[in-house]
């Protein structure tokens, strides 16, 4: 993907091509079994661009950070598919030299703060320890750039917080000092898992602003992970929606937004709460479970869970093309059926009475 | 208030959780300084009610849900279930309550234990207060599972830690939930769920309040999701109430400066809006430590005088129902 023209000042430069996963898969071990975590995703990113990656909880969105960081041992599963970085197969490298790049190439914001941190470590320890391994700063000088960095994500007092325990800090304060770790080194690739969901909205949008100018200045590469549809819609270049291991549609965010062809990102985006709607509005859920991904049944993944499912869904697998040549890419057979209004009422559950204004 | 005052809490027999002048301070090793995480909140939650908080990060919501539950104990103030004070009780008559008042945590995955069972960590509340024959126990935890869409046969054998962000969180919500509490504490239950399961179980929650006439304290940053479930919604800023109101009113006018720039900073889901640069509160947050004199939100304050420094707000009511605490609430005569 490159980066979209209408935002940011890093489009002016020629798109070199950062990252090309293609046709990942990740199996992980699990007592039932091999769970496909991870299951034929192909995606390729631009130096510069922001993807964002949203979808059903337990689709394979870390999995898909953590496999393209080369963070899963042998032991817990196995992968398969390339991974290029910069030309080079990240999937095919020994851990030692994996290790190499973590922190000052590809960095990982983890989804869960709280056991993201040592508990028995101090703040500055963490915070002071890439520093200095990689960027063989020395103490002093590593002390100083983890105050500034702990400045720049906005935590208050940032001298006295080094020497406090992640158990001591608020739940957002821990996932800021998460994002300052991961930041630490100027990697170029960030894999952001949820990186915001602790924060209030102030300083959330502090933290994405802080993102956005670092990938003006250096042309950081960002995917981002979030539930959040209002994130991702304002700062990211391209959206991905995955659904039971597969990314179901890709876009340009705009056109995503605009037109949603695939009919779980349809559902998806009709399920969001509204600020506009009266409190109490009752949800629109999604009936049905999520794919179990100990199993491979033929067709569309969604189908079961599909108004508009026919025959062929659920013994053929759509493929993700891009039906228009205009970068806009879905897995369906019959996109765009009903209207997004109809979609989300025909999918609510059976009985409910609606009462978005929306 | 970022001030004091209880002018907003409600005399009525429905209340069942009621919470009075809560201080909760941390005191930091070595240096002796203390960390005024909590300082002097009230409020009161009715049978069937939901009180949404909001706030900045670090501004101590967590801190009053935990101290609610006595996990730590406050420093001072009170805390009645039904009329009964829990501040004074020991440990064990602690124990006794906590299956009427249950608690989400807000980092799912560390407040689990990684090895046990999905199963088995939703059952071991039940198994505690030892309620109903085995197999009764057991058909409870399957169906409160699935309420929170997690398939038993699928998930029921897995460890905590083979679970995505989003199952662990509901795995915490099924825990909390089995033992059928009256009292919900709810810190950022929904935070990791995409936006469809997250209706499943906002839904679920609504139907228990209805339903069940379960009461709970809802704490989340997506203020979207806080007005949709809340019956009421409290603002906090650096330990302290800025301002409570039914949620339509709230939203629709904000009496306090740190509401209005919260609610101005909340992300649309339109990719024509450019979000950067739109920091709605400006300047450093304070520190905890020291916490600036009279109204804590005045060194942010676009509108702030001589006299937020000097004099703490104190909470009032400026319209029906309405509570703020500040010496000059924003007034929405032309915007009506
Ligand atoms: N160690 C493991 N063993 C077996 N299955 C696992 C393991 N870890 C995760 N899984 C499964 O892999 C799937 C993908 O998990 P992943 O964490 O990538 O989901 P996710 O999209 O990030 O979800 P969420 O939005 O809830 O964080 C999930 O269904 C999860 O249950
Ligand atoms: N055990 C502790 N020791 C010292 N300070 C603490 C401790 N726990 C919390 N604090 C401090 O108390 C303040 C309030 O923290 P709290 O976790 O209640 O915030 P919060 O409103 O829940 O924030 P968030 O939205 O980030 O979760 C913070 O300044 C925090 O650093
Ligand atoms: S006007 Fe004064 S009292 Fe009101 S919020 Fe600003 S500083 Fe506080
Ligand atoms: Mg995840
Ligand atoms: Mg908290």
């Amino acid at each position: 993907m490159t980066r979209d023209g209408s935002r940011g000042t890093a489009s002016s430069a020629e798109p070199e091509r950062l990252l090309e996963v293609t046709d990942l898969q990740l199996r992980l071990n699990s007592p039932r079994g091999p769970v496909y975590a991870v299951d034929g995703l192909t995606l390729t990113l631009d130096r510069g661009v922001t993807l964002g990656l949203v979808g059903e909880s337990g689709s394979g969105k870390s999995m898909t950070c953590k496999a393209i960081m080369g963070l899963i041992s042998d032991r817990r599963g196995t992968i398969t598919g390339s991974v290029r970085y910069d030309g080079t197969d990240l999937t095919r490298l020994p851990l030692e030299r994996r290790k190499e790049l973590w922190g000052t190439e590809l960095a990982m914001v983890n989804q869960d703060a709280g056991t993201a941190l040592n508990p028995v470590l101090s703040v500055g320890c963490q915070l002071t320890e890439g520093l200095r391994w990689h960027l063989k700063l020395s103490k002093r000088e590593a002390r100083d750039r983890a105050i500034e960095l702990l400045t720049h994500v906005g935590i208050p007092e940032p001298k006295r917080r080094l020497g406090q325990y992640p158990h001591e800090l608020s739940g957002g304060m821990r996932q800021r000092v998460n994002i300052a770790i991961a930041l630490s080194c100027g990697p170029s690739l960030l894999l952001a898992d949820e990186p915001t969901t602790a924060l209030d909205v102030t300083v959330q949008a502090q933290i994405l602003d802080l993102l956005a100018d670092l990938q003006d200045e250096h042309r950081m590469t960002m995917i981002l992970v979030s539930h959040d549809l209002g994130v991702v819609a304002g700062r990211t270049d391209f959206t991905a929606v995955m659904y039971g291991g597969r990314i179901v549609e890709i876009a340009p965010t705009k056109d995503l937004f605009a037109a949603p062809r695939m009919p779980y990102t349809r559902a998806l985006l009709a399920s969001m709460p509204r600020l506009t709607a009266p409190s109490h509005t009752r949800l629109r859920a999604t009936p049905g479970a999520p794919p179990d991904l100990t199993k491979r049944v033929p067709g569309c993944r969604f189908a079961p869970r599909c108004a508009f499912a026919r025959d062929r869904c659920r013994s053929e697998e759509p493929p993700l093309v891009d039906e228009t040549g205009s970068g806009h890419l879905f897995s369906c057979w019959y996109p765009d059926s009903g209207t997004p209004e109809e979609t989300g009422a025909t999918l609510a559950t059976s009985g409910q009475t609606l009462k978005e204004d929306a | 208030m970022a001030g004091t005052g209880k002018a907003h809490l409600r005399r009525s027999d429905s209340v069942v959780l009621s919470v009075e002048d809560l201080v909760v301070e941390y005191r930091l090793k070595g240096s002796g300084d203390r960390v005024h995480a909590v300082s002097g909140i009230s409020l009161d939650v009715l049978a069937g009610e939901t009180l949404g908080l909001v706030g900045e990060s670090g501004c101590g919501k967590s801190t009053t849900a935990r101290a609610v539950l006595g996990l730590p104990r406050p420093t001072s103030g009170s805390v009645r279930f039904d009329d009964v004070e829990v501040t004074t009780l020991s440990e064990r008559e602690m124990r006794r309550f906590r299956p009427k008042a249950q608690m989400v945590f807000q980092d799912p995955i560390a407040s689990l234990n990684p090895r046990r069972t999905v199963e088995d960590v939703v059952a071991e509340p039940s198994r505690i207060v030892a309620s109903g024959t085995r197999a009764e126990r057991r058909e409870k935890v399957r169906t409160v599972l699935r309420e929170v869409g997690l398939d038993p046969d699928v998930m029921g054998s897995r460890r905590a830690r083979q679970l995505s962000g989003g199952q662990c969180q509901r795995l915490s919500i099924a825990r909390a939930l089995v033992l059928d509490p009256d009292v919900l504490i709810c810190d950022e239950p929904v935070s990791a769920l995409d936006v469809s399961v997250q209706a499943q179980v906002l839904n679920l929650l609504g139907d228990l309040s209805q339903k069940r006439r379960l009461s709970m304290l809802f704490i989340s940053h997506d203020l979207a999701v806080v007005k949709n479930v809340s019956d009421r919604v409290i603002v906090m800023y650096l330990g302290k109430i800025c301002e409570t109101a039914r949620p339509d009113p709230l939203y629709a006018r904000p009496a306090h400066p740190y509401t209005a720039g919260l609610l101005g900073a909340i992300p649309v889901p339109d990719p024509g809006i450019d979000p950067r640069g739109r920091r709605t509160v400006q300047g450093e947050p304070p520190s905890p430590i020291n916490p600036p004199s009279g109204c804590r939100f005045r060194t942010r304050c676009p509108f702030a005088q001589k006299i937020c420094a000097d004099e703490e707000p104190e909470i009032r009511e400026i319209d029906d129902n309405h509570y703020v605490a500040c010496h000059f609430p924003l007034t929405h005569a032309a915007a009506a």
